[in-house]
């Protein structure tokens, strides 16, 4: 309990951090009816705005509350607040050039494995020039293989080019199993690399509601937004990963990775129904669906240290504002029997997804 | 096998008892003060057959040539108001000294005829033909100088003061000057100002708090009328929080700071407030684009008792509730501030002084967060003899803010955390001849810090999830002697015993140790009963400077100091935020340390009508706070285990010409410098330049007084880019690409330089004849060619395409913003 609301708290002190950054949405907004020297400066994205922690720790159902999720009035009240504020700070944000050095060239593994009979796959890369803007380059000489620790059974994942091993999972017999244990095991050149993942149970959505926003500014008004009715699994804690799809498509921004401990940001909040943060605002594009758009929801579970890492990954990769943290380099879970570097993160978790379509 | 051991106690509630306890400490403190008094009043009388100890290394002075005292206070002629340095010397001598803080000035000189001239800034030199017979007192009242009725800014003060005086490292500002100063959104700002000061820097526009010589920004001891300011700022940085219609004076001491001050490392910026027209009734008042203000000062019995109550507030959530429809017209968006202070003169001999500030900022919409501070002084003043002067401080400062949330389900959470002080000081000083000057006492402050009060409700159930409060007492014992050798050399020194009791109520941890930059892992717990000592530390403080006049108009001058801070500020962020917490020295956290040295040559010009100065200065830290990479600053009951103490160093060069005379004044400075940080498991273990390091940091400040009602002004601004965190490389992970630095060095990099110019003109209303009420407007534009100054650049993913990457300047004010703001008077 106590962690959970710590977290909450947390989160929702981000947004004051990040209210310079939200003043300019505000601006957006409200620019036609200033005078022009106000609005000089926008170059604004309307990211983050259904991400907000903020909204988590406003109508957290902290004790099982049997309510799932609230509306969106909100909102309004919030952008009101930002469009204030953008009066005072006059900031702004515009990309630039900036030349860096080439970094180290390291070994990545990336292996985000599920219970699903859909084909598995891990990726082998290495590291790349910041700027490099392309896929990375990839590794297509390394041995692959998964261990179940539990039965002791041992499945190799082959290559199939550009870096990827598959593997296809036997639907009548499946490999990957709740509760079950797992062991990673690269070898590259005779440089071996192994790490370990539990593969953790996951919970199901009961339904999804919608609501037309009728209140809202700007491009959100009069559109839909869906919120997932999901509780969290009694006992625990339970870490997972809920991905969003708009009409098939994965919702990819480093701010759209939306993650919950139990039913909230933060451990404790065991068998609770998800917070709105995370059952609602987190799931929607971010100008809320049409009619006829459909949203399918992946609940996939974690293991606690990719818990850790996703949140790190995802500060690392939206540190910007006044308050900005002094940027970490991100941790790893598999290690180098050979001490050679590598990064990357091995998880096995189990997927429960499903969807919905917006009707008149 | 590892095992955690721990001990559970009942979750803290605050109640009056809590406070109960500290009762006794606060009596006893000021017992000990009245004891002290009483007993150097009762001793001062047959101190010349009694040598005691303690004044012994002084006691020759009081054998030397019999000589008479004449002392006194020292008065503006129009409001009453004391004032704070100014010049009373005998003239064609070196004989003189300077009002203290309350105004007060106590000389000593032989029997027989002299010639004082007392002079200060902006004011008339007044002479006064003294036969001195016996010990005399002698109040005087300057009047403002006027030329052509013209207000003039800055022209006379003991003009070769900055020569002849043995500070060095110390700027003061004319709060006249600062408010004709360029401002952003034309708001004064005292903050704002000091930045523009020789060896001050910041790590960007907005972000709150100052950096002193290569300090932090907790290193600075801002004294509001004695009283600490914890957070200096209005809107997380943007304006301070202090009312410039309330200021009397500031001024910044860098170096060589007196023993009399302690508790942090960098700097002291002392502001003194006004203790309000003691003649007759004044009103001012403002219109800004973000304040309105207004203040009234004025006589409660004449020349006796007087008042000065100013407050400001932040009106646009005012203006926009008309416009707003019914579900937002609850929200809150203001800040505020309240200026009071009372001063009664109960006689020749003792003066009272009550002041107080309030401020807070509020925001709120469906839920609440405000953070401000407040601070109460009570002061007496007690001239003991004409020799002795007594301040007795005792000050209540409270920083806190509340986060609070409530829906109609009654489910919600409360959040509040504070820190509150109390503070007895007693301060002598003893003007012992017109060679010495000696200063002592002490000061004792009770901490009490709230890291964290936490409750969460659900319908009837709620959970209290507070952090432990935690308590100590730091102490300082000091003795200041300031004493001219010689024509040519002069000497200050002095020594602080500081200390620092950190005590139960409450738990300390024990962490099992680690080379790494990782958290460590908490060993046991131990609670502790009220007063019960857990940790203590205690610290000399030598203090020294010395001056040697080459010449008529030039001199050098010298310093040594050690500082000791037991007090953090716990942020990892860029800029620091209202919610970052403070927290006293522990068993695991130990005091910050720095030792200072600078060097300085200081010239006049021109019949003193320039000042110039160069100061070198070399600065070691020791203790400075940092973090484990993912540590969890807030709420976090093990944070202790999440810090990490590393050293520092600091030096630079220091060149200042500041014109004093004529029409056209103000300064240029030019600061070069460096700044550093060292510490285990961070950066590769090796020095990094902190987000503050700005080598190069150029600033022009003028004021050009056209004539009567025309004055322009302007500030140029060039500083070097701060250092920031780059990654050099990309990690793709499930089709994210992630940054990764991997030199694994902190600020590997520099954002581009900055650099700014901003302009002002105030034009003053008609003066009538007989007509009492005076205003003035001010335009300005602050960033005047609209230069988008990066506070940081960061790295991100561009939004349509995770693979491609950018780098975006961040900047908090991407345009030029003018303004104009409306002052009277009356």
């Amino acid at each position: 309990m106590k962690r959970n609301i710590k977290t909450e708290a947390r989160n929702v002190l981000k947004i004051f951090g990040r209210a310079l950054r939200y003043a300019q949405v505000g601006l957006v907004e409200f620019t036609l009816s200033l005078p022009k020297w106000v609005s000089l400066c926008f170059s604004i994205s309307m990211n983050s705005m259904y991400h907000n922690p903020f909204y988590a720790s406003l109508n957290s159902s902290l004790k099982g509350s049997t309510k799932p999720f609230v509306s969106l009035t909100l909102t309004p009240k919030l952008r009101f607040l930002l469009f204030i504020s953008s009066l005072f700070l006059i900031s702004c944000e515009d990309v630039v050039d900036v030349n860096l050095k080439d970094g180290e060239k390291y070994l990545v593994i990336d292996a985000f494995l599920n219970d699903q009979p859909t084909p598995q796959n891990i990726r082998i890369s290495y590291s790349a020039p910041y700027f490099s803007n392309s896929e990375t380059p990839t590794e297509n000489n390394a041995i692959v293989k998964i261990i179940n620790l539990t039965t002791q059974d041992t499945v190799i994942f082959n290559p199939i080019g550009n870096g990827n091993y598959n593997y296809l999972p036997d639907s009548l017999n499946p490999f990957f199993k709740v509760n079950h244990e797992y062991k990673l095991w690269v070898n590259i050149n005779g440089n071996e690399y192994e790490s370990y993942s539990r593969l953790n149970r996951t919970t199901v959505i009961d339904t999804f509601l919608y609501e037309k926003n009728e209140n809202g500014f700007g491009e959100s008004k009069g559109k839909y937004f869906v919120g997932l009715v999901a509780r969290d699994s009694l006992g625990g804690p339970d870490y997972y990963w809920l991905k969003s799809y708009y009409n098939g498509k994965f919702l990819s921004r480093p701010s759209q990775i939306n993650l919950a401990v139990d039913g909230a940001s933060g451990e404790g909040a065991d068998g609770f129904f998800f917070t709105p943060n995370i059952a609602v605002f987190a799931i929607n594009p971010d100008n809320g669906l049409n009619v006829g758009d459909s949203l399918a929801v992946e609940i996939y579970s974690l293991n606690k240290e990719t818990w850790i890492f996703l949140n790190q990954a995802q500060s690392e990769m939206t540190n910007g504002g006044l308050f900005a943290r002094t940027p970490e380099n991100i941790i790893t879970n598999i290690k180098s029997l050979n001490k050679q570097k590598v990064l990357g993160f091995f998880n096995t978790g189990s997927s429960h997804i499903r969807g919905v379509r917006i009707r008149e | 096998m590892e095992m955690e051991i721990r001990i559970t106690t009942p979750i803290e509630k605050t109640t009056f008892n809590d406070y109960f306890i500290f009762l006794p400490f606060i009596t006893l403190n000021l017992f000990i003060s009245v004891f002290v008094i009483n007993f150097v009043f009762e001793k001062l009388k047959v101190m010349k057959s009694v040598s005691l100890v303690f004044f012994l290394f002084l006691s020759f002075t009081m054998f030397a040539q019999e000589k008479l005292v004449l002392s006194g206070y020292v008065k503006d002629s129009k409001s009453g108001e004391k004032l704070i340095g100014v010049t009373v010397y005998k003239s064609g001598s070196n004989v003189g000294v300077n009002t203290n803080e309350y105004g007060y000035y106590s000389l000593s000189l032989p029997k027989g005829n002299h010639n004082i001239v007392f002079s200060y800034i902006g004011y008339k030199k007044v002479e006064k033909e003294i036969n001195l017979e016996k010990n005399t007192k002698l109040d005087i009242e300057l009047s403002e100088e006027i030329i052509e009725g013209e207000e003039v800014v800055i022209t006379d003060k003991k003009e070769d003061e900055n020569i002849k005086s043995i500070e060095m490292s110390v700027n003061k500002l004319d709060i006249k000057f600062i408010q004709k100063m360029p401002a952003l959104l034309g708001e004064v700002d005292i903050i704002r100002s000091i930045q523009l000061l020789p060896g001050v820097s910041t790590v960007g526009e907005g972000a709150s708090g100052f950096n002193v010589r290569g300090g932090n920004i907790d290193q600075n001891l801002i004294l509001l009328d004695e009283a600490p300011v914890f957070n200096s700022s209005h809107l997380f940085g943007f304006f301070s929080v202090f009312n410039p219609d309330a200021v009397k004076d500031v001024k910044l001491v860098k170096g060589g700071i007196p023993s009399v001050y302690g508790g942090r490392l960098s700097s002291l910026l002392d502001i003194r407030m006004k203790e309000g027209n003691n003649r007759k009734f004044e009103y001012k008042g403002g219109i800004g684009t973000i304040f309105s203000r207004f203040s009234v000062e004025g006589p409660i019995i004449k020349d006796k008792a007087s008042f000065i109550v100013a407050a400001r507030r932040s009106y646009i959530d005012v203006l926009a509730k008309p416009f707003l429809n019914k579900d937002l017209r609850q929200a809150q968006f203001y800040f505020y501030d309240l200026t009071a202070k009372l001063n009664y003169i109960i006689d020749e001999k003792n003066t009272l002084f009550v002041s107080g500030y309030f401020g807070r900022d509020v925001f709120g919409a469906g839920f609440k967060f405000n953070w401000g501070n407040a601070t109460t002084t009570v002061r007496w003043n007690r001239v003991i003899n004409p020799k002795l002067f007594l301040n007795l401080t005792a000050f209540y400062s409270n920083y806190d803010y509340k986060l609070k949330f409530t829906d109609e389900q009654g489910q919600g959470f409360d959040w509040k955390a504070k820190i509150i002080n109390y503070s007895v000081k007693p301060d002598f000083t003893w003007f012992v001849s017109d060679k010495h000057k000696v200063k002592f006492g002490y000061q004792s402050i009770l901490f009490h810090m709230q890291p964290g009060n936490a409750k969460v409700t659900s319908e009837d159930l709620s959970f209290n999830l507070s952090l432990k409060h935690r308590y100590g007492i730091e102490s300082g014992l000091y003795l200041n002697h300031e004493w001219k050798i010689s024509d040519r050399i002069a000497a200050e020194y002095g020594i602080r015993f500081s200390g620092f009791h950190f005590i139960g109520k409450g738990d300390a941890y024990t962490f099992a140790d680690t080379n790494e930059a990782v958290s460590r892992r908490l060993l046991t717990t131990q609670s502790y009963n009220s007063l019960e000592l857990i940790k203590a530390y205690y610290n000399p403080e030598p203090r020294i400077s010395l001056k040697f006049d080459l010449d008529e108009n030039s001199s050098i001058k010298t310093s040594y100091n050690r500082m000791v801070q037991y007090l953090h500020l716990v942020s990892n962020t860029a800029a620091p935020t209202p919610i970052d917490i403070w927290t006293i020295s522990t068993n695991n956290i130990k005091p910050q340390i720095a030792d200072q040295f600078a060097i300085g040559y200081f010239r006049n010009f021109a019949n003193n009508a320039f000042e110039t100065s160069v100061e070198v200065y070399y600065k070691s830290l020791d203790n400075l706070l940092d973090f484990v990479p993912n540590a969890n600053l807030l709420l976090n009951e093990k944070l202790e285990g999440d810090l990490l103490q590393g050293i520092g160093r600091a030096y630079g060069a220091e060149f200042y010409i500041k014109k004093n005379k004529g029409k056209l004044t103000g300064w240029v400075s030019y600061t070069l410098s460096k700044t550093e940080r060292k510490t285990n498991g961070i950066s590769q273990n090796e020095w990094f330049p902190t987000r503050f390091d700005r080598p190069h940091n150029l600033n022009t400040v003028l004021t050009y007084e056209l004539n009567k009602r025309w004055s322009f002004s302007a500030n140029f601004v060039y500083l070097s880019g701060t250092p920031a965190t780059f990654p050099d490389t990309r990690v793709q992970i499930q089709g994210y690409v992630i940054p990764y630095n991997s030199t694994e060095k902190r600020n590997n990099f520099r954002v581009p330089d900055y650099h700014r110019l901003d302009l002002s003109a105030t034009l003053s209303g008609k003066q009538k004849e007989g007509k009492r009420f005076q205003s003035e407007w001010v335009f300005s534009v602050y960033n005047v060619y609209n230069r988008r100054n990066p506070f940081s650049i960061y790295f991100r993913s561009n939004k349509n395409n995770n693979l491609e990457t950018e780098a975006v300047r961040y900047s908090v004010i991407g345009s030029f913003v003018p303004a104009v703001t409306y002052n009277f008077n009356f």
